[in-house]
C-alpha cells in the first residue's frame, strides 16, 4: 500500500494537486461479470500524527484481506419471435454469456411443443458470429465449450417449418442453457420464441347467372337450352403471402358452349363488361401490372386462365398473386 | 543488557516496560504520542426473520461475491504518553471494489475522499474530465465509485490511552 503523507498544513499545495487530479484519469477496471474469482481484496490503512513539538509521526494498520469466490450466472439473448413460409428453416441467432466470475460450460438443448404444433428444432454454432445465419454453418452443436467469465458463446436455434401447415400455424420453440459451475439454478436459463408459418391461402369461389332470363349471380341458376349462362370465378388469397404463378383451370363445363369473346377478367365483382375484354386465344396481350388481372384461353371446352401481375398467355412467366388480392373472372356459355 | 532481559522478563507491565525502554535506548524521545491503527473488515448480510423483517448484520468475512457490501471500520488508539495532534487516517478504497457514496463515518473527523491518493477535497469538490463524443472536454463531479481514498482528519487531539474508529463501506465490483 502506498503510503500517504500530509499536505494538510499546506492548503495552496493541496489546490495545485487537485486541479492536477482533475486532468488525468486511470480508467477504473470494469468486468461486467464482477471481480474475477480467487482474486485478493486487501486493505491497509495509515495515518499521520503529530506531537506538540509538531513532530510528524506515521503509523500503519494491519493489512486485512478477503477473497472473492465463484459465482456462476448466465444471460442469454432473447430473439425476436419470427415467420417464415413454409418448408424453410427459421434462424434465430442467439448469444449466451457467462455473467459469473469463473470458466464455466453450458448444455444446450431446445425443444419444440409447448405451443401445439411440434416442428423440429436444431442448434448450430455460429462460425462466424455474426448472428446471420450462412449456408456453410451447419455445425450441430449442444454446448458452448468452456467459457471464461464474461465470454460468450453465439448459435442458432432453428426451427423448420413443415411444407404442409396452414397459413398462421404457430410453434413453440425453448432453448434452455444449463451452467455446469454449480448444482442449482443460478446458472441456467431458458428462452422461447414463437415461430409462424406463412403461406399463401387461394379460395375459388364459382357463381353463375342466366343473362338470357337477367339473373343475379348465385350459387346455381335454372337455364333452357339455348339460354346463356354467365359464370363469375372469384380467386381470392386469404394467406399471410403472395401466391406464385396461379393457374386457374375450369373444365366444368359439360353441356354447354363457350361463348366467343365473352371473357373478361378484373378487380370488378358486379359486372363483367367492367374488367378486361380477353381475346380467347393463348397468345398476345401484355403481362399483367396488377394483380387483379389475367391472360385466359379457351381450348375444347377448357378454361384455362392465368392470374396476377406479371401474367401473360404463358404457362410459364412467372406471375404473382399477393395475400389480400382478389380477382375476378367471368365468362359465359349457351346451354346445348 | 541488564535493561533488557528486564524487558523480556517483565514484558506485561506496562510501566516497567517503558522503564527499560527507557534504560535501554536513552536516545529515543519516550514521551510522545503513538498511534496504533487496526483494519478489520466484514460483511453485509441480510437477515429476514420468520416474519419477514429484514436486518442488517455485518459478519466475518473470509470470502466474497461480487456486489456483495464490505464495511472497514478502522481502530486507532494512542498507546503514547503524549497526546496525537493533527491526526490523518487514510484507507485506499481497494480497486476491486466501489465506495458507497454516504458510507464514511467517523466521529469528530472531517472526511474527504481522493481521486488519486495525492489530494483530498469533500465529494463536490472532487471533479474529474469527460471527454464528449465531439471531443471537447467536461469537467463533472467525480462519482463516488471512482474514489480510491478515504481520509479522517481527527478535529480532536487524541489523549493517552484515547481511541475510536472511523468507517466506511464498498461494494464488491
Amino acid at each position: 500500500m502506498p503510503r500517504i503523507r500530509s499536505h494538510a498544513d499546506l492548503p495552496m499545495c493541496r489546490f495545485i494537486v487537485a486541479l492536477l487530479a482533475a486532468f488525468l484519469l486511470p480508467a477504473a477496471t470494469a468486468h461486467a461479470a464482477g471481480t474475477p474469482y480467487n482474486t485478493s481484496i486487501t486493505n491497509q490503512a495509515t495515518a499521520s500524527y503529530k506531537d506538540s513539538s509538531a513532530n510528524s509521526f506515521e503509523a500503519t494498520s494491519n493489512a486485512t484481506t478477503v477473497t472473492v469466490t465463484a459465482v456462476y450466472t448466465v444471460s442469454v439473448t432473447a430473439p425476436s419471435d419470427a415467420s417464415g413460409n413454409t418448408n424453410t428453416v427459421v434462424y434465430y441467432p442467439y448469444t449466451v454469456t457467462n455473467t459469473g466470475n469463473n470458466t464455466n460450460t453450458f448444455a444446450l438443448s431446445a425443444a419444440s411443443g409447448a405451443g401445439g404444433n411440434t416442428w423440429a428444432a436444431a442448434l448450430y454454432y455460429d462460425a462466424n458470429g455474426d448472428g446471420v445465419h450462412d449456408a456453410g454453418e451447419t455445425t450441430v452443436t449442444d454446448s458452448t465449450g468452456a467459457l471464461a467469465a464474461d465470454a460468450t458463446y453465439k448459435f442458432f436455434v432453428a426451427v423448420t417449418i413443415p411444407a404442409a401447415v396452414a397459413s398462421g400455424q404457430t410453434d413453440v420453440t425453448t432453448l434452455t442453457v444449463t451452467g455446469s459451475g454449480d448444482a442449482g439454478a443460478g446458472d441456467d436459463t431458458t428462452d422461447s420464441v414463437t415461430t409462424t408459418a406463412l403461406a399463401p391461402a387461394l379460395t375459388i369461389t364459382k357463381a353463375v347467372r342466366n343473362v338470357t332470363l337477367g339473373g343475379t349471380f348465385d350459387a346455381t341458376a335454372s337455364a333452357a337450352p339455348a339460354q346463356v349462362l354467365e359464370y363469375r370465378i372469384t380467386v381470392a388469397n386469404g394467406g399471410s403471402i403472395s401466391a406464385d404463378n396461379v393457374t386457374l383451370t375450369d373444365a366444368d363445363n359439360a353441356y354447354t358452349t363457350y361463348v366467343a369473346g365473352s371473357m373478361y377478367i378484373g378487380a370488378n365483382g358486379s359486372t363483367a363488361t367492367s374488367n378486361t375484354l380477353q381475346d380467347d386465344d393463348a397468345s398476345g396481350g401484355t403481362a399483367c401490372a396488377s394483380d387483379a388481372c389475367g391472360h385466359s384461353s379457351v381450348s375444347g371446352g377448357t378454361v384455362t386462365a392465368y392470374l396476377g401481375t406479371g401474367a401473360t398467355e404463358s404457362a410459364s412467366d412467372a406471375r404473382t398473386f399477393a395475400a389480400g388480392s382478389t380477382v375476378y373472372v367471368y365468362f359465359q356459355v349457351t346451354v346445348d | 543488557m541488564n535493561g533488557k532481559r528486564k524487558l523480556l522478563l517483565a514484558a506485561t507491565l506496562a510501566a516497567a516496560l517503558l522503564a527499560a525502554v527507557a534504560t535501554a535506548a536513552p536516545a529515543a524521545d519516550p514521551v510522545r504520542p503513538v498511534l496504533s491503527l487496526s483494519v478489520e473488515v466484514r460483511k453485509e448480510a441480510i437477515v429476514k426473520d420468520a416474519g419477514g423483517k429484514e436486518t442488517t448484520e455485518w459478519r466475518e468475512a473470509s470470502d466474497v461475491r461480487p456486489g456483495d457490501v464490505l464495511r472497514y471500520t478502522i481502530a486507532y488508539r494512542n498507546g503514547g504518553r503524549t497526546e496525537a495532534r493533527a491526526a490523518r487516517i487514510v484507507d485506499p478504497v481497494p480497486k476491486e471494489t466501489a465506495y458507497i457514496p454516504g458510507s464514511a463515518e467517523g466521529k469528530d473527523a472531517a472526511i474527504a475522499f481522493s481521486l488519486d491518493g495525492k489530494s483530498f477535497l469533500e465529494p463536490a469538490q472532487l471533479r474529474q474530465k469527460v471527454r464528449r463524443a465531439d471531443g471537447t472536454e467536461e469537467e463533472r463531479q467525480a462519482p463516488p465509485e471512482t474514489y480510491t481514498h478515504v481520509q479522517w482528519t481527527l478535529l480532536k487531539a487524541v489523549p493517552p490511552g484515547g481511541g475510536g474508529t472511523v468507517s466506511f463501506k464498498v461494494r464488491v465490483r
